[in-house]
């Protein structure tokens, strides 16, 4: 988000400092090219300290809550159906959709003694400093589209009820079709406190990273496929046996929506032929007896517990009779389930079944201790959210409340004897505006996945006595833990932080360690819109499409992983990565795209997601031609 | 509202009363007795855990008005206070008209009082804000309903009786396996003994009472009809729910006896269990609506509630045709209930406090552990807490005023008041006060009147009033230094006001209070009552204060300068005329005659002849290293480690013989005096004092990759015999530098040569960090350290083998610089250290 790049840019004074040194220290001094492409950063050219006497600010906040009343979707409110309400003719229903958001410009009203006067506005435009230095609350109103439908249901076949629009007859029932666009108010307030002329800012919260593939330890062994869409989440275990089967002590289980399957029914669920299909996409060497046992006492248990599974269609059936077994059982097909739910971006079930088999792979090696189990306190796990996304979290939850509210009064007037007003009349605009502004004020924000939970230390107010207390306060980020005591290592410091996160500065007291400052070079990125685009240069650059033979899926190849999903292969990663490498240079990707080469596992992993922390690199090439340089040759330790 | 026997000391009473009624308490009280004044002074909250009310305490004066033109006045005497739930009764007596509130646009009416959006008041007339006192209405229930906070209590009460005769049932034998003959001789009635009252509550959330009989016995045909007595003849299942309307029937036809009982086990049955009507608040004490002109901003909850309870009133009267069954009685309670108890659980006295964190759902841990518990005391009683009579600053030091003093500046002096009470012994002296113009404002009764602006002419002070000043020299004020909590963090100074902009303390008093002058702030209290003044004095004085609870010790030590300057002092030893006399200015005893009465530069004094002036007369103390007899310093050990100790011996002896105030003057002489001697003599540490020899710096670098093979079979398998050997090694290593510190370095002069801790520091800074991370008993955990270990091994890939710094042991002080990798490893432990002294 733009507006997170300005809050961030604040700290204008240090980098011309240091853009200085470098322009200095380029290509005068090293005698070669200096490679700017790689120490590209935004920086803004708004050189305004008070940089919120732009009015940009405002576009940037746009798109987010776009998504999140687009996220809300289409609103049906049923008629409740009491008997006594009902009158005559049939129930009515309404839907209720939004549209587009805009966002008004903060203003003031001047007062009727004013506006009165000849030549004078009525409404005046409010600019930060005016709010700053006269405690007035700065905030503008978001203005939203809303569609407002009202029709009839009519039965039919006794059973099903469907929506007809075109039947509603305005004769009969008197009850129009109409599509109401209608304003919606909103206030989004940036607070003044107290007497001290302040404003607040958002501290940025330490997230654990979704978009990988997670290996952990304990409490069981278990490698994690999580989008943030908790249906989508996939996890495989090794577990303890439970009966006696032959082979080894653990067996594999797939944890999957709603249930948990033994893997080799999945397996076979997805397609794959027979069982050393199977275990060559697994594509380990099986002559190490633990792997072996350990897939020997899966397919075992899974014989014992499934009958025949792997002939046609049988494997299906019993992930069917498994799921409705469960407490909330799924309402789609055993097909859908999978082509939605199960690593939805691959398309045919063979991708599927490999990347599957891959995961297994990790795991096991993991096991065995080829593989690092991941670890929750390297920075490159972790995820800062900024502004953006808590304000979206927090109107979220606002923007529900009033809905429900609003449903509920709009359910009395579908009522026969009722009118159905302009939405002006049930939508209560000030439940989102004092939400937010007790938000602020108590600090306590709405808890990312416990509804009823608040969580306080996101805002905070900033410290005025010198721009550079100010920035320092707009750089600090927060690590939440759910209790004070021993939380690991996630007080110390941590190699990953290098460049990052400042490890000397943290307060002392409970949050000792957990509160950071960021790194006086380190940016943090933002979200890449256009995923599309990317691939196509990943193409460019050598990456293969899946296709879904298994066989050239494998052999030998690295697969590359974008945000935890896998998008291609390839067959030479250093070249890949290489080519991407020099478009990034030359920006012809985004510059805030990671690219990680991994040769030992044989993968590719490139994230573009928002919340990493990136720092400046320096690349110095063809230093070894340098004649000035007397004694010995030390390797300069990059960055 | 009925009056119990209370407080008997007229003209003052006082008054309890449950929260939100204080206006009707006062109206009525007002009325009663018209010769009575009520302050609505809020006394405090008291908790009745029976019932979970809470209830408000008012003063209650009796008092004659002045010249009131009242004649005939009845002289009513208050004898006593009683409080309970109101019944309906008082409900309507205490509402402005007689009529209910049946409609919601009733519920902003003018009647109920001030503030309106037009208009003025209806039932007092007023327009003006501060007139009226609101007024109270009522909502009338078409049916009665339980009162939703207190059904437990009805059901306990109830239970206690037996429903059918209505006596105290015997408790004695409720088991349930007797035989019929002791049953039939001790219940009074057989049917009823094995019924149970239950509360249940519906899926609204409306709470009602139920009787059960145990599912094993046999149900008989009629066996709840004893209940007909109370208006309805209804049930024959195992359990019958209890109408709201019967529970009055029955707590009407209690017989005293039984009354008398429950009473003497605490029930009160009383009518108000039963709600029939619901008191509609006045208008000043809801939320007015507030709209920005289109829209509106905040409505008040309450209302809102209200009106849903309206509505369901409304609901019931239209839904009824005719006399109402038991059933529909039964759901109209449960519905109507289901309301009322919503708007009391937001409105009412149902909950203790109103925490806002606990209704929007902040969660905080309760710590229940002892030792935390003071600290959260501490943390409620001072931290927090900030009033009109108290100051927060940054402090500085001034040494040369004394221990048990602090200044104040000129600025917050003037803002903050102590107040006094006119008498004739200092009406005088606060007349001058008045007419210097040092005073704020002076109080005549209720109202309060400024001395500073715009007072017409002069002001003659007349006894009983109350006179407020500003801080004067002397006045007693007590100090806190947040965050520390222990009990010596609280300490009463006496002020002295200056003109600078900071608070001043002396610096012996930073040690109890854990204070240093690199910014720390205290926080100032300013005692107004006598009482509060009394308190403090006798409690937080610094005399009071100076031995530690905790450990035995002195509160006040002589430390870091005053040290330092003692140590000079002894090391110079001798002293000129001039610079003896210099330092005799501060002491109260005269120079004693000098110890060499001849020499190259005149007579000189001896630096114990300077110190035993400050030391009272006729005091006697000896020791190991010390002797003094009749305060005559006979032998005292020069050596300067011993010092700090040599001075503690003599303070106790100070304390034990002759007293607290004894001590305190000799710190305020001594140290006035030593700080006097530091500034003429000086004191500095060079860049030489840092620099270690090269060949003990490089001896160290190679005795340091010496163990490095140790290093990797420690980290490879743990045993404690290699770590002790690591240990003492590492300290064998220690030793030429703390050599160096002692004996060639001017910061020997500075620390503590006995403390481990202080060395290892100066070891630290100026010859080599040591051992900086190990993955055994430390708080961060081994992963760290590995990720350490290949850290160094990715930067620094062509090191020889078995390198120190990859395993944590630094070989270079923080004087010659650590290179980034050093940095982080040092950074990990300093703030291991941080971690720890946090959670301790």
């Amino acid at each position: 988000m733009k507006e997170n790049f300005k809050l961030l840019n604040m700290h204008f004074v240090l980098l011309d400092g240091a853009r200085d040194f470098l322009e200095e220290a380029g290509p005068s001094s090293f005698n070669e090219k200096f490679s700017n492409g790689s120490f590209r950063m935004d920086i803004d050219d708004d050189m305004d300290f008070d940089y919120s006497d732009s009015d940009d600010e405002l576009d940037g906040s746009l798109q987010d809550l776009d998504e999140v009343f687009d996220s809300i979707g289409e609103i049906v409110i049923e008629p409740g159906y009491d008997p006594s309400k009902k009158g005559d003719g049939d129930w009515r229903r309404a839907s209720l959709k939004f549209g587009k958001v805009t966002l008004e410009k903060p203003n003031f009203w001047t007062g009727e003694k004013f506006s009165s006067v000849d030549g004078a506005k009525e409404y005046l435009n409010l600019l930060p400093r005016h709010a700053r230095l006269q405690n007035m609350t700065y905030s503008s109103r978001i203005k939203v589209e809303t569609h407002l439908e009202v029709v009839i249901v009519y039965i039919l076949l006794l059973y099903c009820v469907h929506r007809s629009l075109s039947r509603s007859d305005k004769f009969k029932t008197g009850v129009d079709k109409f599509i109401e666009k209608t304003l919606l108010h909103e206030y989004h307030t940036d607070v003044n406190f107290g007497r001290l002329p302040v404003m607040v800012t958002f501290i940025a919260q330490e997230q654990i990273c979704l978009k990988r593939l997670w290996v952990a330890k304990s409490p069981t062994w278990t490698i994690s496929y999580r989008p943030v869409s908790k249906r989508k989440r996939i996890f495989v275990k090794l577990v303890p046996k439970v009966e006696h089967i032959t082979g080894g002590e653990k067996i594999l289980t797939v944890y999957f929506y709603v249930t948990e399957i033994p893997i080799w029914l999945l397996f076979f669920a997805l397609g794959v032929p027979n069982d050393r299909e199977a275990v060559k996409m697994i594509d380990l060497d099986v002559e190490d007896s633990a792997i072996s046992n350990i897939l020997i006492a899966s397919i075992y248990d899974a014989d014992r517990k499934y009958e025949g599974f792997r002939k046609g269609g049988n494997a299906q059936k019993y992930i069917k009779e498994l799921m409705q077994g469960c407490r909330f059982p799924p309402t789609e097909s055993v097909e859908e389930c999978i082509t939605n739910y199960l690593f939805p971006h691959l398309k045919s079930p063979e991708q599927k079944a490999c990347f599957l088999a891959y995961m297994v792979k990790c795991l096991l090696e993991a096991y065995r201790g080829r593989r690092k189990v991941d670890n929750r306190d390297d920075l490159r796990n972790k995820r800062l959210e900024l502004a953006g996304e808590l304000l979206e979290r927090e109107l979220k939850v606002h923007i529900k409340h009033a809905e429900r509210r609003m449903v509920k009064s709009i359910q009395r007037d579908l009522y026969k004897d009722r009118e159905v007003q302009s939405i002006d009349h049930y939508l209560d605009a000030s439940i989102i505006t004092n939400g937010l502004s007790r938000a602020f004020s108590t600090g306590a924000w709405s808890h990312p996945y416990k509804r009823m939970e608040r969580i306080s230390g996101i805002v905070a107010t900033i410290r005025r006595t010198n721009p550079l207390q100010a920035t320092a306060d707009m750089r600090k980020t927060r690590q939440q833990v759910s209790y004070t005591g021993r939380v690991g290592d996630a007080r110390y410091p941590h190699p990953s932080h290098w460049g990052k996160i400042c490890f000397l500065s943290t307060p002392d007291g409970e949050n000792c360690g957990l509160v950071k400052n960021l790194a006086s070079m380190g940016l943090v990125s933002t979200d890449i819109l256009n995923r599309e685009s990317l691939l196509q240069r990943f193409y460019e650059c050598g990456m293969e499409m899946l296709v879904d033979d298994a066989s050239t899926l494998l052999n030998g190849k690295h697969k590359i992983f974008l945000d935890g999903d896998w998008v291609g292969i390839c067959k030479d990663s250093s070249s890949f990565v290489a080519r991407v490498r020099r478009k990034r240079r030359k920006t012809e990707v985004p510059h805030q795209i990671e690219i990680k080469r991994d040769k030992h596992h044989g993968e590719v992993r490139i994230f573009a997601d928002a919340g990493r922390i990136l720092r400046p690199l320096l690349i110095v090439q063809n230093l070894k031609k340098i004649k000035d340089l007397k004694g010995e040759f030390f390797s300069v330790a990059s960055g | 509202m009925n009056i119990l026997p209370c407080f008997d000391f007229s003209p003052v009473w006082l008054v309890v009363l449950k929260v939100g009624v204080e206006n009707l308490a006062s109206d009525m009280l007002r009325s009663m007795i018209p010769s009575c004044y009520v302050s609505e002074q809020v006394m405090g909250r008291i908790s009745n855990s029976v019932n979970q009310d809470t209830y408000l305490c008012l003063i209650l004066v009796l008092k004659e008005m002045e010249d009131s033109s009242a004649p005939t006045t009845f002289e009513a005497k208050i004898k006593g206070i009683k409080f309970g739930l109101a019944t309906r009764q008082e409900i309507c007596k205490a509402s402005i008209s007689d009529c209910p509130i049946s409609h919601a646009s009733q519920l902003s009416n003018p009647f109920l009082g001030l503030p309106l959006e037009t208009g003025k008041c209806e039932s007092c007339g007023t327009g003006e804000a501060g007139q009226c006192e609101g007024h109270f209405g009522y909502i009338e229930l078409p049916t009665p309903i339980y009162h939703p906070d207190h059904v437990g209590e009805l059901k306990r009460m109830l239970s206690l009786l037996c429903l059918k005769c209505l006596k105290f049932k015997n408790r004695k034998f409720q088991v349930k396996n007797i035989g019929v003959m002791e049953r039939v001789l001790s219940s009074c009635c057989e049917e009823t003994s094995q019924i149970s009252i239950n509360e249940a509550k519906t899926s609204d959330g409306a709470y009602y009472l139920e009787l059960k009989v145990p599912s094993r016995s046999r149900l008989q045909e009629g066996f709840w009809y004893f209940l007909e007595k109370y208006g309805f003849r209804y049930g024959d299942m195992y359990s019958r729910p209890l109408l709201p309307s019967e529970v009055m029937a029955i707590l009407r036809k209690i017989p005293q006896e039984t009354k008398r009982k429950l009473s003497a086990k605490g029930y009160f049955p009383q009518d108000g269990y039963i709600l029939q009507h619901l008191p509609v608040p006045p208008n000043c004490l809801s939320v007015p609506d507030i709209s920005d002109g289109i829209s509106t901003m905040s409505t008040d909850y309450s209302i809102t509630l209200l009106k849903k309870v309206l509505r369901q009133v409304e609901i019931i009267k239209n839904s009824r045709s005719g006399k109402p069954n038991f059933e529909s009685h039964e759901i109209e309670a449960n519905d109507l209930q289901a309301a009322v108890a919503q708007y009391l659980q937001f409105r009412g006295t149902g909950k203790a406090s109103r925490d806002v964190d606990t209704r929007f759902g902040v969660n905080k841990e309760i710590n229940a552990s002892s030792t935390k518990a003071w600290l959260e005391k501490m943390k409620t009683l001072f931290i927090r807490k900030g009033s009109g009579f108290s100051s927060r600053s940054v402090i500085t030091g001034d040494p040369f005023k004394g221990v048990s003093e602090i200044g104040l500046p000129f600025e917050i002096a003037q803002k903050i008041t102590f107040e006094e009470r006119v008498n004739q012994h200092n009406m005088q002296f606060l007349q001058k006060l008045v007419d210097e113009k040092l005073c704020l404002t002076y109080r005549d009764g209720l109202s309060t009147y400024s001395l500073r602006e715009g007072s017409k002419g002069h002001t003659f002070l007349r006894p009983g009033q109350v006179v407020h000043r500003r801080i004067m020299d002397g006045d007693i004020v007590f100090i806190n230094r947040p965050p520390t909590t222990h009990k010596h963090s609280l300490q009463a100074l006496s002020v002295y006001v200056h003109d600078d902009h900071t608070v001043k303390i002396n610096p012996l008093i930073c040690g109890p209070l854990s204070a240093d002058f690199d910014g720390d702030c205290i926080h100032l209290f300013y005692p107004q009552s006598l009482e509060a003044k009394a308190e403090v004095v006798e409690l937080f004085s610094v005399e009071k204060q100076l031995l530690s609870s905790h450990t035995g010790n002195f509160n006040l030590q002589l430390a870091t300068d005053s040290l330092l300057s003692l140590k000079i002092l002894l090391r110079n030893y001798f002293l000129n005329r001039a610079a003896a006399q210099q330092l005799a200015m501060f002491v109260p005893s005269v120079l004693p005659k000098p110890a060499v009465m001849k020499s190259d530069s005149g007579p000189l004094w001896t630096a114990s002849q300077i110190l035993q002036t400050t030391l009272p007369s006729s005091f006697d103390c000896s020791g190991e290293r010390h002797i003094i007899l009749k305060s005559e310093i006979l032998s005292l050990e020069f050596n300067r480690d011993v010092m700090a100790s040599i001075l503690n011996d003599i303070v106790t002896s100070l304390f034990f013989l002759k007293g607290p105030k004894e001590v305190l003057r000799f710190f305020n002489s001594i140290q006035p005096l030593l700080m006097e001697s530091l500034y003429s003599e000086g004191f500095s540490v060079s860049l030489r004092d840092f620099f270690l020899p090269r060949d003990v710096l490089e001896s160290i670098q190679e005795n340091i990759q010496k163990i490095s093979p140790l290093l990797y079979h420690l980290r490879a398998s743990y045993s404690e015999s290699i770590a002790l050997q690591l240990d003492t090694y590492v300290r064998s290593i220690k030793i030429p530098v703390t050599n160096f510190v002692l004996k060639s370095s001017a910061i020997g002069h500075l620390i503590d040569s006995k403390s481990e801790s202080a060395l290892s520091k100066v070891v630290q800074q100026i010859g080599f960090l040591g051992m900086q991370i190990s993955d055994k008993g430390k708080f961060y955990s081994e992963m760290l350290v590995k990720d350490m270990s290949s850290l160094f091994q990715k930067k620094y890939p062509s090191c020889d083998d078995y390198p120190t710094e990859e395993f944590g042991l630094v070989g270079r002080p923080l004087f010659r610089g650590l290179d980034p990798y050093q940095e982080m490893v040092h950074s990990i432990s300093s703030r291991e250290v941080i971690v720890r002294s946090t959670e301790d």
